[in-house]
This record gives C-alpha cells, structure tokens and sequence, in this order.
C-alpha cells in the first residue's frame, strides 16, 4: 500500500520532492510532487486553494470536483511513482488508501525558432524544439486531418523517452510503421536523448556510414514527407525528427526546391549533385593526376601546376591529406565555437593560414583552391548528416587514388555502389528509383518537376493511395486564343 | 525439384537488358573489330548482322527450353538427362564460366599493364579485384544486376567517338559488298566470341520476377548491342586503314588517343581504367553462376564455396604469364563459346522438343 | 580487411610525381650516317610561382635506337624521364630522306603517346633548329606546337598528324606529306610541304603551292590567294569558302574544285560587275593552271599525296594498287574549278 512517508524515504536525496501536510480542520491530506517539475501557480492556485476552500467534502467528492482535466485515482505504487515522475501531484487522504493524481506538470524549453542548420531563405523559419507536445502542436496544425495518426511509445529504461510515429493511415504503407514500431520496440538502450541515437539503432545496416533515415528539423519538410508516404519519428527533448524510409536522392534534395520556379529549382539542385560529386573526387582525382597521370595534363596548363607544386616537399597524397586535415580542422573548430567566434576563425585560418602555407611552399595554391573548393562543395548539401559522410568519403578516395591513380578511384567507386545497392531504408532499396530503376518515380529526383506534374506519390513508396489529386481536371488542353 | 526464388531476391524484368548489355560489352569489346575488319574488310558490319540475327534465334531456342521447364539450366540439365549426366554437365558448364572469369580478368589486366602501370604486377591486381568481386558476389543477384547497371554508365564513353569525326573517311566503306560470302562467315565466326555472354540468361531465369517476359528484354539487349558492334566496326573502318588496325592491339582504346580536352590532354588512361566498370559485372556474374552450380551439385552454402571458386581463378589467373599465355585463353574460350551457344543450346532444343513429342505419344 | 591489403600493396606501382620528372614536349631527330642516328630533346625547366617562364634545357646524344639514346639522355638528368607529354616530333631533313620507318614505329608503340602527335621536317638539322632561340618566351615544344596547329590543322597548309601520316603511309594509293620548318631570320617559319614516297621524303614545296595543294585535299573556308592581272597588277583574294570533290570516269580524275571568294586588295582595279567577271575568269584560268601544275608535279614523282589511287579503290571493284601505280604517272588527272567572287569589302 502507498503511503507518502513511505515515498517519501524513497526520495529523501532528491531535493526536489517537496512533502508536505495540509490540515483542514480535521481532515488531513498528505501531499507531494517535485517541485521541479510542477507548475506551482497551478498547485498552489487550483490545487491547494480548492482543497482548503472545500474542507470537508469527501474524498472522492474532492477527487471528482477538482478544476484539473488529467486527474485519476490510483492505489498502485509504481503508476503514483511514474506519474510523480513526470510532474504530477499526488494527493492522499490520510484516511483512504486512494490516491489522487493531478497533472500539473510544468514543461520549461525554448520557444519555436527559426531553423538553424535547415536555413532556407524562402519559406517558414519554423523549426522543432525540444517539446514533443510542441511539435506535435506544429505538425498538427500543418494537417488538420484525421488520418494523421500519431502512436506513442515509451523507450529507454532510464530516460523513459516518449517516442512518437506519426504517419497518413491513408497513405502509408502499413509495412513501414510495423517496421518501426517493432524495431523501437525492440530498442534496448537505457537513455534515449536524441533522435539521433534512434535513428543509429533502428537503421537497417547500422555500419554504414551512409544515413538511412533523413533527419530534419523543418515542420514544412515533415509534412512533405507525411503526405508522400513516409513515416516520421519525433523523440521528446530534441528538436530533430527523423523521416523514412528515404533514398540516397533525398539527401540531396533540400525542401526550398519546392520553393522556387521549376527551372530554377532544378537547376539548382543539379548544381548541387555535380558539387558533391566533385567535393568527394575533387582531391582524389588530384593525387592521381599529379602522382600517376602527369603526362595527361594539357600543355597549356602544364606550366601553372608544375611550377606551383615545384617546391613542396610532399609528394601529392601528404599534400591533400594535411590539406583536407586543416580544412576538417577549421570545421571543427568553428562549429564548437560561438557563431561570431566561428566567423573570425573562419577567415583567419581560410585567408591567413591558406597564403602563408603557400608562401612558405607547403602546399600548392593549385591545390588550395580544390581543396577550398571541395569543402564549399559539401556545404551544400542540404542535409547534415549526409554532409558528414561527405567529408569521410572523401578520405578512402584519396587513399586508392594514391594506391593505383585513377584505376583506383573507379575501383573504390565501386566499392561505394556495391555498398549503395545493399542498403535499403526501412526495407525499401536506397538507390531507388535508379535502381531498381522506377521510370516514373524518377520525376522528382535530379529534376524538380512543375507541380502540374506532380499528381502521384512516387510508386516506390508503395502507398495505399497513389493519387495525390486528379490531373485529369487540370489538364484541359487549350488552343491559342482560346 | 525447382527451387523457388524468394521474391525479395528477383529483379524485374527489363534488368534482363541490363545483364545481356553488360555481358555483352566487356573486355575483349576492345579487340573486337580487328579480326572482322581483316577478314571482311569494309562489309565486316554486315558479319556483324549475320552474328546477330543467329544469336536472335538461340535466344528464342533458349526462352523456349526455359519456358517449358520454369526453371534454370541447372536444373533442367538434372531433369533431361537424369543425376549423373546432368551433374556432369553443371560441373562443365561451372568451369567454363569460371574459364571466362580468368579469361576477362586477365584481358583486364593485361590493358592496365599495357596502358597505365607497365609494372603492375598480375597477382596484386587480381587479388584486389577478387576481393572486391568477393564482396559484390556475397550480396546477392540483386546487387550484381546493380553492378551491371552502373556499368551501364560506360556506355557513355562510346560517345566519345564523335572526337574522330575529323578523321573518318567514309570511302573506306566503299565499294561496298566486294568481299566474298565466305570472308563474310569467317568474320561472323569472329565476331561470335563478342556475342558470348547470353549463356548466363538461363541460370538468371528464376531469378527474373515475371521470366516469361524477360524474353523480349534479351532481345533488346541484344539489339543494342548489335547497334553498338555495328557502329564500332563501321568506326574501325572509317577512322583506320585496315593494314593499320592489323597493327593494333587494342583498337578500343587507341581511339582514346585522339580526345584531347582543355585541361585532359591523354584520354587513354581514363579509357582503359574505366573498363573496370565493365569487368565488374561480367566476372561476378560468371562467379555466380559457378558457384550456385556448386551449391546445387555439392549442397553446400554458396558463401562457403565463393572463396574456393575466387581461389582457384586467382591461381590461374596469375598462371597466364603475357600476351601469348592470354591468347591461348582467348582462342579456348571462342572455341568453347560458340560450341556453347551455337552447338549445345540448339541441340538441347531439340533434344528438349524431342522428348515432349515422345512423351505426348506415349 | 581489404583496405589493409591493398595498403600492403602499394609498392606495386611505380609513382611518377609530376613534378619529380622530366617531361618534354618536342623532340627532335636526325642522322648522322647510315646505323647512328642524333636525338634531342628539349625538357622544359619551370620556376616556383612564376608559370609564364619557362626555358629550356638542351639534351642531345647520339646512338644506334632512340630508346637507347633516351637512356643515355637520363644518365645526364636529376629527375626520371617520362616521355609521356611528347606532342611534337621534328625531323631532319637528312633523316627524313633515308625514312622514318623506325622513329614511326617507336611513337606508334608506346602506350604513352598520343596520336595527335605532330611532325614536321625541318629544313637543315633537327638540333640546330631546337638549339636557336625561336621563342622568346614560350616553352619551345609548346611554341612549335601551336604554330604548327595554327598554321596546319587550323590554318590553310597541309599537315599530318602522327595518325594521319601512318594511314597515309600504310593505306594503299596515298602517300604522306609534312609541313617544313625552316629557320631564318630569328624566326621560325613554315615554308613548305615536304613530300613522302613511302616513309622517304622525296619532293618539297614551296608556301604557294602549298597552299594550293591544301585546297584540293579538304574543304576549307580560309586562306588568301594572289591574282596576277595582264596589266601586272596583283590582287588577294579570300578563300571563304571552298569545297573539292574527285570524280572518277574512264580511268580518268576529274576534280571539281569551287570557291567562294571574297576581294581583299584590289587598289587601282573597279569592282564593277563587268571587272568581277573577268577577274573571276583570271582567277580561275590561274588556278587551273597552277592546281594542274602541282599534279604533274606529284606525277612526275610518283607519289600520290591526294589520295587519288585511294579514291579510285573505293570507286572500283578489285581495285590493284600495282596496276594503279604503272598507269598514274600518265594519268589524264583534270582540274575544274569554279570560282564565285562573293563580297568586295566593304567599298566599291
């Protein structure tokens, strides 16, 4: 049976949980909770006034007069001490051997801001917080529907993180949110802090260094994602949610595209696919060159690269490899520092570090501005994490291009590939819809279409409803001057 | 009998093209037009049709035996002429592929010790590839078809004979049909050799979701390939003097020597790493293919016997010293190749027709 | 796992750092008797940060094969030598009197060469003309690169590159032909054509025909050409567009040559209708005559560097190079020519 002394011994190191003994008159109520996490102007304005306003009533009279919508009665010691947990006040009649559980639960964190890594200069500047109720609110309100459905899942034995799913029941294929509901299930990982550490447990091949979930913290993009078919998982305290099952082309694709005029958008978003593909070779093909291949090098251009590498004493891999360690150090360097910190580190080392290394024939200014170039490159990325594998990639291109020059960048292309097509998301292949080629779900991938052209979910998706409205009324065909 | 493919490890359809196309454009694509062109001069194209259109119809011959039987060759050999001559004939065929594996493994390196490291040497190449073969064979059929699909990319390359327009002479094609018939058939006899690469489409057949339609794919792939052979050969021709291609060792990849880009001024050495792409999907095909002939006639898992059979292609490969060592390969293999397709599937044919007939009197 | 194999093989192959080798663009050949023959190279030197200068170290030795020579060469050098970037190959005259069977298959062989590799024969000795002072301030091989691609591919001479001087070697009923290089006057110049017989230089001409001879092998759409007028004054005339076409009729050639021109220089003469169409008719009686010239020229040495005997094998069944060759020295070979003065400028 639960008596609050009782409870009270079990808590006596926190010096947060507060007991106290409100008599009324004769009745006697023992009451407690952690003050960190209560709301205190609703403990002491509702709970305690109205207990003292209404001294004798009876206990369950009280329990069911209370002015507080999530309140139960409860006798079972590990749902009080749950419930005390995650901010409610237990309130005990020294006679009965219930026990009222009032919710009031205070929830302190940043107020929705502006994305920080997902900048975008059109569109909302909304981005997740840290509150999983917040977030829900702002999914919610981006899809009033009733097929948005969200299930919750308690995971991790200490942190007891509430992990949501949310999916479209009239659009999703059943099989994904199985999937993730099971594999969270199954998580067996004590405390549950990011999405992030979701996310690395329940991907498909956890050794890769290739994301198989897109994680993002724009609402825009989640409702994007919804309503194609994906499934999202939101963890509370972290303003990240995770989408899936993704492809590779996701990755790539960053959500301003929608934004902007088609042309535009897909011009730029093959901008940005030859940047990464240059940001990964870029150096590779370098070391190459200059270490196996030097005769292929044109006449004209000749003179520039010999005579800006004539006084480096490393041979080209030493080179990129010290150059591409700097510029990772510059990275790092900035992104634990304060943004304007980060700023002056930024141009100090670029500008400053890059002209005396030249100067004192460290490295050629021919390289430099691959290097420069390359890491600019995997800026644009429009997802973090893929970013990340970005710069890591780079790194055993370099490595076989030293080995067998050119030979070896193809035969660790594919190395890559081959890691490429075993990969799948959530069961579905990660290359798709290049392979297995879908013709149809390639619309949206290197180019982004008009929407008039977007009237069904891509098929690789498998959803339940691949219509996403009828092309049919849309496409009358005028003639001129009509 | 017929072993059921799970559905998750078929492909569709249309990768049927992707395979033939990939099989088909390999190494030796490279050498191809020297012989035609010596024997047939400026009609060699026309042998190229000839070849293309027997092709076609073992192809038809094929999907007929394969239809029937819904099942692989492996298999149907097992059913046709019972345990002991159909596991014979498995053990045949799996050394034949593995036969083509060293073969296009040693053409491969021979091109990038002849092109790019004069002083690579054979085993450390061989084994690296092996090793990458090793890890593209574990993960399935499905992601060799999507080797064979990256492969696929080279054909791009195949553009860059449009930096030769300068130098075509297209009287070379003139007078045209001067040659005679029997030149003609001994170029398409030549020209078999390039076509080889079809016999792995019986082994894939269960592995295709639908097999049935599959067949029209083969038959685009072959065509395109046609198309391809055609427009080299007619290259060859136009670009070279047939007294300079005789003195060519790889007329594939001399073309490269032409392209010059502002920055690039060698192609040559780009060229010749790139047909790495084209090995891939060839040599892990034919290991495959061995290796789940092992699996049927021996019953054991085929990730055991994979490192075996890469062992022993390693072992022989480094046993082909040089250019003489490789031809002796290649002229095997064109022997054994076109018995293959052109001798033992039309044969089984109707052997195959045979039996039903006899079956349905009885 | 197979990342620390292949570590374990670097050492397979041979690294050739960029600028840890000697490259070099030009290489020059001649003979200096029957079995010894002279080659030299020119390897660039270049100079931290300063790409635009660049001079040139002579190499020269002489020996009994290139490659030996090549190797003679090295024993004299800090750095490897890669003659990887070869991209000009000029001859002696001497040299390529007596053949350039040998060199032609030294540069066919090796992987490392392109086949845009340029040649030329340089009136006098290979390696006085390399040695001069020719280019103030490019690198020498890079120099004669580009004015022999300006002048030849680019520009209205004729010009083999290496591809294009085999397949005229070796295809029956061609012969080959080259641009001449000559040094005079501080500059270097191209001033002809040198004419093959097989591998064997035999004949050279001069810039005109030269130029004239261009006309009849491509079509072209550049190029000036002088018209000497009765009254002795000159006039230029701009080839802007010109197309040539062989025909084959009874054992005889008939090549039809039309050009669209464009007037130039005509001080002192009216572009009047009338004066354009006896200017035209000038114009073209010379060119027949000079263009028929050229081919008794060619005749009379038997060589054949328009590929006319080619031509004819592509327009005969059983086509017989031996046969060709007894009757092409007296072949009727006619000129026709149709010229179109398009444009005077813009002036009267």
């Amino acid at each position: 049976m639960f008596t609050i002394p009782k409870m009270w011994e079990e808590f006596r190191e926190s010096s947060d949980f507060v007991y106290l003994r409100q008599s009324n008159k004769n009745e006697q109520y023992l009451i407690c909770f952690l003050k960190s996490i209560t709301d205190t102007n609703t403990l002491n304005e509702q709970i305690l006034e109205f207990i003292s306003a209404n001294n004798g009533l009876h206990f369950n009279e009280l329990f069911e007069e209370l002015p507080i919508a999530e309140k139960e009665l409860s006798s079972d010691w590990d749902a009080i001490r749950n419930k005390l947990l995650v901010g409610y006040v237990a309130v005990q009649h020294a006679a009965s051997a219930q026990t009222i559980l009032l919710n009031a639960s205070i929830s302190k964190g940043r107020t929705v801001s502006k994305p920080e890594i997902e900048f975008n200069v059109e569109g909302s500047k909304e981005a997740l917080v840290e509150s999983l109720d917040v977030n829900l609110n702002l999914i919610r309100k981006r899809l009033p529907v009733a097929s948005l459905r969200i299930k919750e899942l308690q995971v991790g034995d200490l942190s007891k993180s509430r992990v949501v799913i949310c999916y479209m029941e009239d659009i999703t294929n059943e099989q994904y949110v199985q999937t993730c509901l099971q594999r969270i299930g199954d998580i067996q990982f004590d405390t549950i802090s990011d999405i992030t550490i979701i996310q690395q447990i329940i991907e498909d091949n956890s050794n890769s260094i290739f994301p198989q979930m897109l994680g993002t913290e724009r609402t825009d993009r989640i409702v994007w994602g919804l309503t194609l078919g994906q499934v999202c998982i939101l963890v509370d305290g972290s303003p990240n949610a995770i989408l899936g099952p993704v492809t590779l082309e996701h990755f790539f694709t960053s959500y301003e595209d929608y934004f902007l005029p088609w042309i535009i958008g897909s011009i730029i978003r093959m901008i940005r696919i030859t940047s990464v593909l240059f940001s990964i070779l870029a150096s590779a093909v370098y070391v190459a060159v200059l270490t196996y291949h030097g005769h292929g090098i044109s006449n004209s251009f000749l003179p520039t690269i010999i005579a800006s590498r004539i006084n480096v004493p490393f041979p080209p891999v030493v080179e990129v490899l010290i150059m591409e360690l700097a510029i990772e150090l510059l990275r790092e360097a900035g992104a634990r520092l304060p943004s304007k910190i980060g700023q002056t580190i930024g141009i100090v080392g670029g500008i400053v570090l890059g002209t005396a290394a030249v100067q004192a024939a460290l490295t050629s200014n021919f390289l430099l501005i691959i290097v420069a170039l390359s890491a600019m490159a995997s800026f644009t990325t429009p997802v973090f994490r893929m970013s990340n594998t970005i710069r890591i990639l780079r790194f055993p291109f370099i490595l076989f291009a030293q080995m067998w020059g050119l030979l070896g960048i193809f035969l660790c292309s594919v190395i890559v590939v081959t890691h490429l097509l075993r990969l799948t998301s959530l069961g579905m292949p990660y290359l798709v819809p290049f392979y297995p080629l879908r013709l149809k779900g390639l619309t949206d991938t290197v180019i982004r279409p008009p929407y008039s052209k977007l009237h069904h979910r891509p098929g690789f998706y498998r959803t339940k409803n691949p219509v996403r409205y009828d092309n049919r009324k849309s496409n009358l065909k005028k003639d001129i001057d009509e | 009998m017929t072993s059921r493919i799970q559905e998750r490890n078929t492909v569709s359809p249309y990768l049927t093209f992707v395979i033939v196309h990939a099989m088909l454009f390999g190494i030796d694509f490279l050498l191809l037009t020297i012989k035609p062109v010596q024997m047939a001069g400026q009609d060699a194209w026309t042998a190229v049709l000839l070849c293309s259109a027997g092709i076609h119809i073992v192809i038809v011959m094929m999907y007929s035996f394969l239809n029937r039987h819904q099942t692989d060759l492996i298999h149907i050999h097992i059913l046709l002429f019972g345990k002991w001559m159909g596991w014979m004939l498995n053990i045949l065929f799996a050394g034949y592929f593995l036969l083509v594996t060293v073969y296009q493994l040693r053409l491969f390196i021979e091109v990038i010790q002849v092109w790019v490291f004069p002083e690579m040497k054979t085993w450390s190449l061989a084994l690296v590839l092996l090793l990458i073969a090793f890890y593209i064979v574990s993960c399935g059929f499905r992601v060799i078809v999507g080797i064979c699909m990256f492969s696929l990319l080279n054909t791009i390359l195949f553009l860059t004979i449009f930096f030769m327009i300068p130098y075509f002479h297209f009287n070379n094609l003139l007078p045209a049909m001067s040659h005679s018939p029997h030149d003609i058939f001994g170029a398409t006899k030549e020209l078999t050799a390039s076509y080889m690469g079809i016999e792995i489409i019986p082994f894939c057949y269960p592995f295709i979701k639908t097999p049935r339609k599959s067949q029209k794919w083969a038959h685009w792939g072959v065509l395109s390939m046609t198309f391809i052979y055609v427009v080299e050969v007619i290259f060859a021709v136009i670009t070279f003097r047939p007294e300079q291609l005789s003195n060519e060792l790889w007329p594939g990849l001399t073309k490269y020597k032409f392209i010059q880009f502002p920055f690039v001024e060698r192609f040559e050495f780009i060229g010749s790493s790139v047909t790495v792409l084209r090995l891939f999907p060839i040599i892990c095909l034919c290991i495959w293919v061995a290796s789940r002939i092992m699996k049927f006639t021996f019953s054991i898992r085929q990730i055991r016997v994979l490192p075996v059979l890469l062992g022993v292609v390693f072992v022989a490969t480094c046993f082909i010293p040089n250019r003489i060592g490789v031809d002796v390969v290649q002229s095997w293999i064109k022997l054994s190749g076109i018995s293959v397709i052109f001798g033992y599937f039309p044969s089984l044919f109707l052997f195959d027709i045979l039996r039903a007939k006899v079956k349905k009197t009885k | 796992m197979v990342l620390m194999i292949c570590v374990l093989l670097t050492a397979c192959v041979k690294q050739q750092i960029l600028e840890r080798i000697n490259l070099f663009i030009v290489a020059g050949f001649d003979e200096i008797s029957r079995d010894q023959l002279e080659v030299t190279l020119a390897v660039p030197q270049f100079q931290a940060g300063k790409p635009e200068t660049v001079t040139d170290q002579m190499y020269s030795r002489t020996g009994h094969t290139s490659t030996g020579i090549r190797d003679t060469i090295a024993t004299q050098m800090d750095k490897p030598l890669q003659p990887g970037k070869l991209s000009v190959v000029i001859f002696g005259s001497a040299k390529a009197a007596s053949g350039l069977k040998k060199e032609l298959d030294i540069l066919l062989r090796n992987a490392y060469f392109s086949r845009k590799i340029y040649l030329a024969v340089v009136e006098g000795k290979a390696k006085e003309l390399l040695s001069e002072d020719f280019s103030k301030k490019d690198e020498k091989g890079m120099f004669l690169y580009q004015l022999l691609d300006s002048n030849t591919r680019k520009g209205a001479l004729p010009g083999q590159n290496l591809h294009e001087f085999e397949y005229a070697l070796v295809g029956k009923g061609m012969d080959s032909f080259l641009p001449i290089l000559q040094f005079h006057n501080d500059r270097i110049a191209v001033t002809g054509t040198a004419l093959f017989h097989k591998d064997k230089y035999v004949a050279a001409l001069d810039l005109n025909q030269s130029r004239l001879m261009k006309l009849l092998l491509q079509d072209m759409n550049q190029g000036f050409y002088e018209v000497k007028l009765d009254n002795g004054l000159f006039l230029a005339v701009e080839n802007v567009g010109s197309s040539v076409k062989y025909h084959l009729k009874n054992k005889a050639i008939t090549i039809n040559l039309s050009m669209k021109g464009k007037i130039r220089e005509a001080e002192g003469y009216p572009t009047s209708d009338e004066h354009l169409r006896s200017l035209t008719k000038r114009f073209k009686q010379q060119l027949i005559q000079e263009e028929t010239e050229l081919i008794k020229t060619f005749q009379k040495n038997a060589i054949d560097p328009l590929g006319l005997g080619d031509f004819a094998r592509s327009r005969t069944r059983h086509w017989n190079e031996e046969d060709w060759m007894r009757q092409y020295p007296m072949m009727n070979v006619d000129v026709d020519v149709q010229v179109n003065i398009m444009e005077s400028g813009i002036r009267q």
